[in-house]
C-alpha cells in the first residue's frame, strides 16, 4: 500500500519552471475602493498572494500565465498577463455562483447547468463541513429545496431518513439512491425503534461517508434527472462527489475539531411532588400523608409507596428513606436523568495531500474521527482514508482511481432508552436519581441488582425500600454490562478508464466496489454467581456486504450545422449484491463467569438459535442511451431510455423500460431581455422511473426445517411450512411518471437569485404487502395495487442584500410545498391499515382521496345532542365504535432560511431549518403525563392551579363541590378537583368532581377503549411544526500575514454549534426529530424512546499549507 | 492493435460481460427456501408449527395464559390487578395468528395430498387421518375460547395458489366444527381399524410423525379418547346428548375396537427426545427455563391459589410435595395466594416469600416435562363423568379413584424425569399414601353426599390434574361445569368485572376479514357463551 501511495505521489512531481516576472496592481470594487484580502493566483499552480489593507497586490508569475482574481461575494475574474507591470482589476459584485456551473448528473456525466431541463441543486463543501457534521445527510437541512432530513436521534452512530419530493412509495424504500463519484453504493435500511428486536441504535450506510473529502452534493430531484437509474430512480439520487487536488503542485489541507453533544429537549418534567396519590383515592396502602415506613436497622423512616404514579406528597425537604437505603431530604431531583447518559465528546482530524501536474491529479486523505454517543460508554473510532487519482496514461486515455476505506471500531453503540420512555415501570419517579441506579443495579460482587427475597449471593443488598424502578435497573444492567464491539470495514473503490478514441468519439469503461466487512462480538456479564445457575452470553456475528459494478458507455458528438449540435451515448450497467450474515452465540449461560468466549457455552450451540448463516443476492443490469441536441447553445433537448432487469422479480417477467426527455430553453440568451434579467432559463421535463420489491420478497416457495431425530431409529424430522406474508411471482415494479416545469433567474448583476419548479407525478403498480386476516391462511400478500400522486413546488429565492468593502449579507431562503395523495389502494377496500398500535387505541392507514399516513383515533363519546357523555366515575369516555382521523404525518412544507456574514476577516453562518404540517403520535409523552411526571400533570393539583374544592362523599364516592372544611361525614376536603363538562349516560349534567391525578392518570393512559374506555388518545395526536436554528458558525480567518508566519496559506478558526435551539416548535416536549427511528416513514410517527436529542457545540480549525 | 489492446482492457476493467438470464433466475430464489415439497415434510411441518402453544414457553405462558387460564381457573393465585378479567390484545391475537398459520399448513399438506394420484392417496391415508386428528385437538380449544370461527374455508392462501380475494374465509357456526370433528373422528376410529399402511410409508411416518412414530394403535387412543373429551364436553347440550350417550357408551363398552388412553405410558403428548432439537421446552435452564420465566410473569405469578393448597394440605395430597414447594421464608409451610384480598395486600405477602411456588424441579425449570395433549387421568375423569350420568356409581367410582392415582403418579414421574435437582430428592409416594389421599373426607367417593357432589369431585381432581400444564383444558371445563366452584374478587375499574365467558376475536379479523366477520360481531363480546356452556 505505502509502495503505491509513493508511486502516485511521483507521478506527478515533475515541477515545470518558466521566466518569472512580478506584477503589482489594485484589487477594487465598482466603487473604486481597493479589496483588502482579495485572492490573486497564478492560474493552475499555488502560487497565489492576498490583497494588503489597501487592496494592493504583488506576486511573481510565470509569463504569459493566468492571473485568478477572487473576493467572497464578489464573481471571480481572469487576467491574461501582457507586458503590463501593472493590473489593476475592477470585481463585480454578486453570487460566487458562475452562470456556467458544471453539475454531476447520472453515471457520473458532468453537465453544464444552464443546459438541463430538470431541477437538481448542488451543495459544497464549505456548506458540508462548516459545523462539522458526522455525516453529510446532516448537513443538508434546508440546504436544496424539496429534500427533507431527519436525524434519528443516537449521534454519529445513529441513521439519518432523506426523502426527496414527498413519499414516492407507500410500503417501500423512499430513501433516494446514493451514487458516488457515478457508482451506486449500500445505502440499506435501518430500524432503532423495534426494542425487543434489537435494543440498540442502528444505522444506514449513508452515515459512513466522510463529509470531510466531499466535493459536492448534488440532489437530482424528478423522475427525468433520474432517468438513467430506472427501477432504482423513484426517490430521487444523491450523487456525491469526493475531492481532487485542487490547484498545481502539492499542498496540504489540514483541519480538526472538536465538539460536544449535550442531552437536550427532554420533556418539561414537574418537580413538585414524588411518588403516589391523593389519600383519599385509596390507590395506593399509605399513611394520610401518602408515605409508606420502612424499618431500617430498628429505626423506621418514612419511604415513597412503590408504585410509578407521582401524584404525591408534595416536596417537603424533611428526610425520607430512598429506596438506595439513603435517607437524604424529600426535594426534588431536577438533575435525576443526568447520570443515566453522558456527555459526548467529539474530535476529527483530516489531513489531505493533494499533488496536480499536467498528468496527474491526485488527492490522498486520512481521517481520523472519534465520536461518543450520550449512552453510557458508546464511542466510536473511525479513520477514513481516501485515495484519489486521475492519470493522463497517455495523450487520449485518462485513468482515475478512486479508494475510500472507512474502519470503525463501535463500542456499545447506544442502547435504546424505550423502557425509559414507553413503559409505565421504567419511567422515572420525580424523587429519584439516576446516581442511584448507578450504585445499585449491581451488587458488591459485580452480579446484576436482586430484589426482594428472592436468591442472592449477597442477601443483605437486596433491594426492598420502596420505590425503585427494575426497569431503570435493567436499563443500567443492560448498558453497562451487555457489551458489544463492532468492527466494521467498508472499501469503496472504483477505476474508470476512459479512452477519446476519436475527437467526437469517447468510451469510457468503469469497474468499481463497495465492499463491507463487519464483526461483531457481543458480551453480556454473568448476572448471578454460577452457583445458582450459568447466565451471560457471548455472541460473535459477521456481516459481509458487497456491491460489484460495471459500466461501459461510447460517446459521441457531432456538430451538425454551426447551431446545432448532436451527443449520442450508448451504454450498458451491470450490478451484483451479495450478503452473507453469520452468527454464534452460546447457549444457556456462560460455563464460567464472564469467560467470552464460544467455548464457555453452557450447552453446545444449536442451529437455528444460536447460530445462523443467511445469503442474499441480487443482480440488476441495464441498456442505455441518450441523445442530446443542442441548438445554438441556448436550446437544449435530450432524451434518454432505459431497459432494465432486476431479479427481485420473477424471472419470464424483470424487464422494463424507462424513458425520459428534457430540455432547457436559456431565454437571456436567445431573446434581449430588460437589463434587469441578468439570467433567465426554462426547463422542462418528463420521465418515467421505477422502485423494485426488495429481494425475495416476490418470491413464493416453502420454508424448510430440520427438527432433528425424534426417536432412537429414526431420521431427523424434515419440514416445510408455506410462508406468511405470501409472495407473488407476477409482481412488477412500481412506477413513477413525472412532469416538472422550471425557471432560474438572476437579476440586478445576479445580486438576486430565483430558481422555481413545479412537479406533478403519479406513482403506478404500489407494491403493497396487502394485509389480509390470518385466517385466510397468511398474514399479508405482495400485490401491485395502489396508485398515488405528488404535486408540489420548489422555491429557492437568494441574494446578496448588504455587499460592500467590510460588509456582506448573501441570504437563501429555500422551501418546498409538496400534496400527496392516494388515487387507489385495493379494488376491495378504499383504505390500507398500517398499524393498529395499543389495543385498537389508535391506528395509522392511508385512504384512497388522502395523503399517505393519516393518523385514527376514538372521539370522546357523544349522546345525540353532542354533549359529552361522562362515565360513572366522572371522565370523559374513548367513543369504541367510531375512529376519526386526528392529521396526517406528512408534512405539508419543508425549508430552510441560510444566512452569511461577512466582515472582515470574519464569517456568521446560520441556518434556520423548518417544517410544518406533518402530525405525530408520540405516546411515551402523555404516558408521562399519566404517571404525574410531566408539568402537564400539575394543572389543577391546588387552588393555585385552578383546582377545585371538593371532597368524596363517603356513601356514593363521588366528587362534591364545596367550601367547608370538610364534608358532611367527616369527609377530607381536597383541592385539585376538576369537573368535566358533559353529562351523565341519563342526560343530567355531570356533578361528579374527579381528583387531577385520576384524571390524568386515566386519560393518558395506556389502551384502546376495550382495555381504557376512558383514556383519550385523540390528545395525543400533535402536529410536528417547527422552525430550528439548525446552524451557526463563526469563522476568522487569519490575516495572510499572520498565517503566513505559521508557514500556513490559509488559516481560519471557528466555533460553531448544531441543533440549537427552537424559534418555535409545537410540541414542547420533544425534539421535532426525535421520533426518528427508521427510514420507512411509518416508523418515525410514534416512537420516542430511542435516545434523547442532543444539542452540539465545538471549535474548528482549518489550514492549508 | 493499440485499439483493440484498448477496448479489450477497458471491457475487461469494467469487469464486464453481460448478465445471463440464468444469473437473474438463480438470484430470484431465496436460497433459504424451497420450491418443492412432499406430503411428508408438510406433514411434519404441519405438526411443528403449533409447537410454542404446545411445549412449555415462555411466550404462551407470559404473554398468553398468565394472564387469562391461569388465574381463571385458579391454578395460579389471582393478582388482583386492574383488567385483570380482559384478555388482552397481544393474548388474542398470538395465539390466533399461531392456530391460523397452523391450520394454513394443515390446508397445505391436504392440498399436496389430494394432487396426489389415486395409489399414491390409498398408501398415505395414515397421514391424512394422523394429521386431522391432531389438527382437531387443536381446533377444539380454538371453538372453546372463541366460538365460532373461520374454519372449513380458512388458510386456503396457498391452494387458492395466492388468489387472497377468493381466500377470505367465512365463520363456521362453533355446533357445526364440533358436529364434524366427531363425525369424522367416528369414521377415523373405525378406519383405523382396518388400515393397511404400507412398508415404504411406515418406514418414512416412524421418523416424521414425531408424536406416535406411526404407531396406528395409538393413534387409536388419541382418536377415541379426543371423542370422549369433544363428546364430555357437549354433553349439556340437547341437540348433541342421543350420540353422546351412545358413542360414549360404545367408547365405554368395547376397548377392543375403540381403546383409548388407559396409562400414563399411553399419554399423548409431544415428548423432549433430545433438548438440542428444536422440539423442547426452550434453551435456557434454572432460573432461565422458558416455562419458569413465562410462569413467574412479573415475579409472583407461579404462586398456586389458596383453594388448590388448602385442599391439598387438608388432605395430604400426594402431589402436593411434588408439584408444589414451600416459599423461601415460609419454614416449610405450604400456602397459597388468596384471591380474595386486594392487590396491594396480595403483592405484600407475595412478595414476603411465605407463599408457595410450583415446583422447580417437578414442573416450572423441568425442561423435560412433555407437551401434554391428554392424559390418562384426564380420560379417566372423563369416563368417571360419563358413568356418574349413566347411574353406574361403581364404575364412576373406579373410573374417580383410577384417574387419582393415574394423576399422582404422572406427577411423580415428572420428577423423575427432571433435569432440574433445585429441589432436592422427592420422598417417593406409595399406594398407602395414595389410598389414603383417596379415602380423605374431601376426596372419598363414598363421603359425597349426592351426584352434585360426585361431579364435584371429578372436576376438582381433573382441575388438579391439569393445573398449569393444561390451563386452556382446565379453564374451559371450569366454564363448562361451574365446578370447583370458585369466588372472584370483582374488578370495578373495568366494564368487565368477572373473568369472560370467551376471547373476543383479534381486531385482525374485523378489520381485514370485516365482511365476514360482520356475521358474528353481535356475539363477539365477553359475555356471550360458547353453544356447550349451559349450566
Amino acid at each position: 500500500m505505502t509502495a503505491l501511495l509513493s508511486m502516485l505521489l511521483c507521478i506527478g512531481s515533475n515541477f515545470a519552471f518558466g521566466q518569472q516576472k512580478t506584477v503589482t496592481g489594485t484589487v477594487k470594487d465598482a466603487s473604486g475602493q481597493g479589496l483588502p484580502g482579495a485572492t490573486v493566483t497564478e492560474k493552475g499552480t499555488t502560487n497565489k498572494v492576498l490583497t494588503n489593507d489597501a487592496g494592493s497586490y504583488s506576486i511573481k508569475v510565470k509569463q504569459g500565465s493566468t492571473l485568478e482574481v477572487s473576493y467572497i461575494g464578489f464573481t471571480p475574474q481572469e487576467v491574461v498577463i501582457d507586458e503590463r507591470p501593472v493590473i489593476s482589476v475592477t470585481l463585480e459584485s454578486g453570487s460566487s455562483k458562475s452562470l456556467n456551473e458544471v453539475v454531476v448528473t447520472s453515471l457520473g456525466i458532468s453537465k453544464q447547468q444552464r443546459s438541463i431541463g430538470y431541477s437538481s441543486t448542488t451543495i459544497k463543501t464549505d456548506q458540508i463541513t462548516k459545523t462539522a457534521p458526522t455525516n453529510f445527510a446532516t448537513a443538508l437541512y434546508g440546504k436544496a429545496p424539496g429534500l427533507q432530513i431527519a436525524a434519528a436521534p443516537g449521534g454519529s452512530t445513529a441513521g439519518v431518513y432523506v426523502q426527496i419530493r414527498g413519499l414516492n412509495s407507500i410500503n417501500f424504500r423512499t430513501n433516494p439512491l446514493i451514487i458516488m463519484d457515478g457508482v451506486p453504493i449500500r445505502d440499506g435500511d435501518f430500524n432503532s425503534g423495534n426494542y425487543w428486536g434489537d435494543g440498540r441504535v442502528r444505522s444506514n450506510g449513508i452515515v459512513d461517508l466522510n463529509p470531510e473529502d466531499i466535493e459536492n452534493i448534488t440532489v437530482l430531484k424528478g423522475a427525468a434527472a433520474a432517468a438513467l437509474y430506472g427501477s432504482e430512480g423513484t426517490n430521487g439520487v444523491l450523487v456525491v462527489t469526493t475531492k481532487k487536488g485542487k490547484s498545481k503542485g502539492f499542498s496540504v489541507d489540514f483541519s480538526a475539531n472538536y465538539f460536544q453533544d449535550r442531552v437536550a429537549y427532554l420533556p418539561r418534567f414537574q418537580n413538585v411532588r414524588g411518588a403516589g396519590f391523593p389519600v383519599p383515592w385509596g390507590v395506593f396502602a399509605s399513611d394520610e400523608n401518602g408515605f409508606g415506613t420502612y424499618n431500617l436497622n430498628g429505626t423506621d423512616y418514612r419511604t415513597t409507596i412503590q408504585g410509578s404514579l407521582n401524584f404525591g406528597p408534595k416536596f417537603d425537604g424533611q428526610p425520607i428513606l430512598a429506596w438506595d437505603g439513603v435517607v437524604r431530604p424529600y426535594s426534588a431531583q431536577p438533575d435525576r436523568y443526568k447520570a443515566l447518559f453522558q456527555t459526548a465528546n467529539n474530535a476529527t482530524q483530516n489531513i489531505a495531500l493533494n499533488n496536480v501536474t499536467d498528468v496527474s491529479n491526485t488527492r490522498i486523505a486520512l481521517t481520523h474521527q472519534h465520536t461518543e454517543g450520550v449512552s453510557l460508554g458508546s464511542r466510536n473510532e473511525r479513520i477514513t482514508a481516501n485515495i484519489n487519482s486521475t492519470i493522463r496514461v497517455w495523450k487520449k486515455y485518462v485513468v482515475d482511481i478512486k479508494v475510500n476505506y472507512i474502519n470503525d471500531h463501535i463500542h456499545n453503540r447506544p442502547f435504546l432508552i424505550d423502557r425509559l420512555i414507553n413503559n409505565f415501570t421504567g419511567m422515572m419517579p420525580v424523587f429519584d436519581n439516576g446516581d442511584w441506579y448507578k450504585n445499585k443495579y449491581q451488587t458488591s460482587l459485580g452480579y446484576k441488582y436482586v430484589t426482594g427475597t428472592n436468591q442472592s449471593a449477597t442477601p443483605d443488598e437486596n433491594l426492598k425500600i420502596p420505590n425503585y424502578r427494575t426497569d431503570l435497573l435493567d436499563y443500567m444492567w443492560n448498558v453497562n454490562k451487555n457489551q458489544t464491539d463492532e468492527y466494521n470495514n467498508r472499501l469503496i473503490t472504483s477505476i474508470t478508464n476512459t479512452w477519446q478514441i476519436l475527437d467526437n468519439l469517447t468510451l469510457r469503461g468503469r469497474f468499481a466496489t463497495d465492499l463491507t466487512f463487519d464483526r461483531t462480538l457481543s458480551k453480556s456479564y454473568s448476572s448471578q454467581p454460577i452457583a445458582f445457575g450459568p447466565s451471560g452470553s457471548y455472541g460473535i456475528n459477521t456481516y459481509n456486504y458487497n456491491i460489484f459494478y460495471g459500466d461501459v458507455l461510447l460517446t459521441y458528438n457531432k456538430q451538425i450545422t454551426s447551431d446545432l449540435g448532436v451527443t449520442v451515448l450508448g451504454g450498458y450497467t451491470a450490478d451484483k449484491e451479495t450478503s452473507y450474515t453469520t452468527s454464534l452465540s452460546t447457549r444457556g449461560g456462560l460455563s464460567t463467569e464472564n469467560w467470552f468466549d464460544i467455548k464457555a457455552s453452557y450447552s453446545p450451540p444449536t442451529f437455528p438459535d444460536n447460530a445462523g448463516a443467511v445469503q442474499t443476492y441480487l443482480t440488476k443490469d441495464a441498456f442505455l442511451g441518450t441523445v442530446n441536441f443542442n441548438f445554438r447553445n441556448y436550446l437544449y433537448v435530450e432524451g434518454t431510455i432505459r431497459r432494465d432487469r432486476t431479479s427481485t422479480m420473477y424471472p419470464t417477467n424483470n424487464s422494463f423500460v424507462y424513458p425520459s426527455v428534457n430540455g432547457g430553453f436559456v431565454l437571456s440568451d436567445a431573446v434581449k431581455l430588460p437589463a434587469i434579467i441578468t439570467y433567465a432559463k426554462l426547463r422542462a421535463s418528463w420521465g418515467i422511473v421505477g422502485n423494485y420489491p426488495p429481494a425475495y420478497a416476490a418470491n413464493v416457495a416453502y420454508n424448510a426445517g430440520n427438527y432433528g431425530t425424534q426417536s432412537s431409529g429414526t431420521n431427523p424430522v424434515l419440514t416445510t411450512t408455506t410462508q406468511s406474508p405470501y409472495g407473488n411471482n407476477f409482481i412488477k415494479p412500481e412506477k413513477k411518471h413525472e412532469t416538472e416545469f422550471g425557471i432560474e433567474a438572476r437579476f440586478l448583476k445576479s445580486r438576486i437569485r430565483l430558481d422555481a419548479s413545479y412537479f406533478t407525478a403519479k406513482v403506478v403498480d404500489q407494491i403493497l404487502s396487502l394485509t389480509i386476516p390470518s385466517s385466510s391462511g397468511a398474514t399479508g400478500i405482495l400485490t401491485n395495487i395502489g396508485t398515488l400522486t405528488n404535486k408540489g413546488f420548489e422555491l429557492s429565492i437568494g441574494g446578496t442584500p448588504i455587499q460592500g468593502k467590510n460588509f456582506n449579507w448573501d441570504v437563501t431562503l429555500n422551501f418546498a410545498a409538496n400534496k400527496n395523495r392516494v388515487t387507489k389502494l385495493t379494488t376491495g377496500s378504499n383504505e390500507l391499515l398500517h398499524g393498529d398500535f395499543d389495543g385498537n387505541a389508535y391506528q395509522i392507514k392511508s385512504l384512497v382521496g388522502r395523503p399517505i399516513g393519516d393518523i385514527y383515533s376514538h372521539p370522546v363519546l357523544k349522546n345525540d345532542k353532542g354533549e359529552n357523555i361522562i362515565s360513572s366515575d366522572g371522565l370523559y369516555q374513548a367513543d369504541p365504535d367510531k375512529m376519526e382521523n386526528y392529521g396526517n404525518v406528512q408534512p405539508k412544507g419543508v425549508g430552510g432560511l441560510l444566512n452569511s456574514f461577512y466582515y472582515k476577516g470574519f464569517a456568521l453562518d446560520f441556518n434556520i431549518d423548518f417544517k410544518y404540517g406533518g402530525y405525530v403520535i408520540p405516546t411515551g409523552l402523555y404516558w408521562m403525563t399519566s404517571r404525574g411526571i410531566t408539568k402537564e400533570s400539575l394543572n389543577y393539583m391546588d387552588t393555585e392551579h385552578g383546582g377545585m374544592t371538593y371532597y368524596l362523599d363517603a356513601n356514593t364516592g363521588k366528587g362534591i363541590q364545596t367550601t367547608a372544611a370538610q364534608g358532611p361525614n367527616g369527609e377530607v376536603v381536597m383541592h385539585d378537583g376538576m369537573l368535566l363538562d358533559g353529562v351523565t349516560a341519563d342526560g343530567q349534567k355531570n356533578t361528579n368532581v374527579v381528583s387531577q391525578a385520576y384524571y390524568y392518570w386515566v386519560t393518558y393512559n395506556w389502551g384502546g377503549p376495550q382495555y381504557s374506555p376512558t383514556t383519550l388518545y385523540n390528545l395525543y395526536i400533535h402536529k410536528n411544526d417547527y422552525v430550528k436554528m439548525r446552524e451557526i458558525a463563526l469563522t476568522y480567518n487569519l490575516a495572510p500575514k499572520i498565517a503566513g508566519k505559521l508557514a500556513a496559506k490559509n488559516l481560519s478558526i471557528s466555533v460553531f454549534g448544531r441543533n440549537l435551539f427552537y424559534i418555535y416548535r409545537s410540541i414542547k416536549d420533544m425534539d421535532a426529530e426525535q421520533l426518528t427511528t427508521g427510514n420507512y416513514w411509518v416508523n418515525n410517527v410514534n416512537n420516542a424512546g430511542s435516545q434523547p436529542a442532543t444539542r452540539t457545540w465545538g471549535v474548528m480549525l482549518r489550514a492549508s499549507f | 492493435m493499440k485499439k483493440i489492446f484498448l477496448i479489450a482492457t477497458i471491457a475487461i476493467a469494467a469487469g464486464l460481460s453481460s448478465c445471463t438470464k440464468k444469473q437473474f433466475s438463480d438470484a430470484y430464489s431465496n436460497p433459504q427456501t424451497v420450491n418443492e415439497t412432499t406430503v411428508e415434510k408438510q406433514f411434519a411441518g404441519f405438526l411443528t408449527s403449533n409447537l410454542d402453544y404446545v411445549m412449555y414457553k415462555y411466550w404462551n405462558y407470559f404473554v398468553i395464559l398468565q394472564n387469562t387460564a391461569l388465574p381463571w381457573s385458579q391454578a395460579t393465585g389471582i393478582l388482583n390487578n386492574p383488567a385483570r378479567y380482559v384478555p388482552g390484545a397481544a393474548a388474542t391475537t398470538d395465539r390466533w395468528k399461531n392456530f391460523y398459520n397452523f391450520l394454513a399448513q394443515y390446508k397445505e399438506f391436504m392440498n399436496l395430498y389430494s394432487q396426489l394420484d389415486d395409489a399414491g392417496k390409498a398408501d398415505k391415508r395414515i397421514y391424512v387421518i394422523a394429521a386431522t386428528i391432531y389438527f382437531y385437538d387443536h381446533s377444539e380449544k380454538v371453538v372453546d375460547l372463541h366460538g365460532d370461527i373461520p374454519w372449513s374455508e380458512a388458510g386456503l392462501l396457498s391452494t387458492n395458489e395466492g388468489n387472497y380475494n377468493n381466500s377470505y374465509a367465512k365463520y363456521d357456526d362453533a355446533t357445526a366444527i364440533y358436529t364434524k370433528m366427531l363425525d369424522d373422528l367416528k369414521g377415523f376410529a373405525d378406519e383405523l381399524n382396518s388400515i393397511s399402511v404400507p412398508a415404504t410409508v411406515t418406514s418414512t411416518i416412524k421418523s416424521q410423525d414425531f408424536i406416535n412414530h406411526g404407531d396406528i394403535t395409538l393413534w387409536k387412543k388419541y382418536c377415541n379418547s379426543l371423542r370422549l373429551r369433544l363428546l364430555t364436553r357437549v354433553s349439556g347440550v340437547s341437540a348433541f346428548q342421543s350420540r353422546v350417550s351412545s358413542e360414549i357408551a360404545s367408547i365405554a363398552g368395547s376397548a377392543s375396537t375403540y381403546p383409548v388412553i388407559s396409562s400414563n405410558d399411553e399419554n399423548m403428548s409431544i415428548k423432549v427426545y433430545s433438548n438440542t432439537t428444536p422440539i423442547n421446552n426452550g434453551t435456557g435452564t434454572g432460573a432461565n427455563a422458558e416455562f419458569y420465566t413465562g410462569l413467574i410473569g412479573w415475579g409472583n405469578a407461579d404462586i398456586p391459589s389458596k383453594p388448590m393448597i388448602d385442599l391439598m394440605i387438608n388432605n395430604s395430597d400426594p402431589r402436593l410435595r411434588a408439584m408444589f414447594q414451600p416459599g423461601a421464608n415460609a419454614s416449610g409451610v405450604y400456602a397459597g395466594l388468596d384471591p380474595s384480598l386486594d392487590g396491594s395486600t396480595q403483592n405484600t405477602l407475595a412478595n414476603g416469600g411465605t407463599l408457595s411456588r410450583y415446583n422447580f424441579s417437578t414442573i416450572s425449570r423441568n425442561t423435560n416435562i412433555p407437551g401434554m395433549l391428554i392424559n390418562a387421568a384426564e380420560v379417566s375423569f372423563l369416563l368417571a363423568e360419563y358413568y356418574l350420568g349413566a347411574g353406574d356409581d361403581a364404575a364412576a367410582k373406579a373410573a374417580y379413584e383410577q384417574g387419582i392415582n393415574q394423576s399422582i403418579d404422572y406427577y411423580y414421574w415428572l420428577r423423575s424425569v427432571s433435569d432440574d435437582a433445585s429441589q432436592g430428592d422427592l420422598t417417593p409416594t406409595t399406594q398407602g399414601e395414595k389410598d389414603a389421599y383417596i379415602a380423605g373426607t374431601d376426596i372419598s367417593w363414598a363421603a359425597a353426599a349426592d351426584n352434585a357432589a360426585k361431579l364435584n369431585l371429578i372436576a376438582t381432581q381433573k382441575w388438579i390434574n391439569y393445573s398449569v400444564l393444561q390451563p386452556i383444558e382446565s379453564w374451559t371445563e371450569v366454564r363448562r361445569l361451574k365446578l370447583p366452584a370458585f369466588t372472584f374478587v370483582p374488578d370495578n375499574t373495568n366494564a368487565q368485572t368477572l373473568p369472560p365467558n370467551r376471547w373476543v376475536y383479534p381486531s385482525d379479523e374485523s378489520t381485514y376479514n370485516a365482511d365476514n366477520y360482520e356475521a358474528v360481531k353481535s356475539k363477539d363480546n365477553f359475555t356471550t357463551k360458547i353453544f356447550w356452556d349451559v349450566k
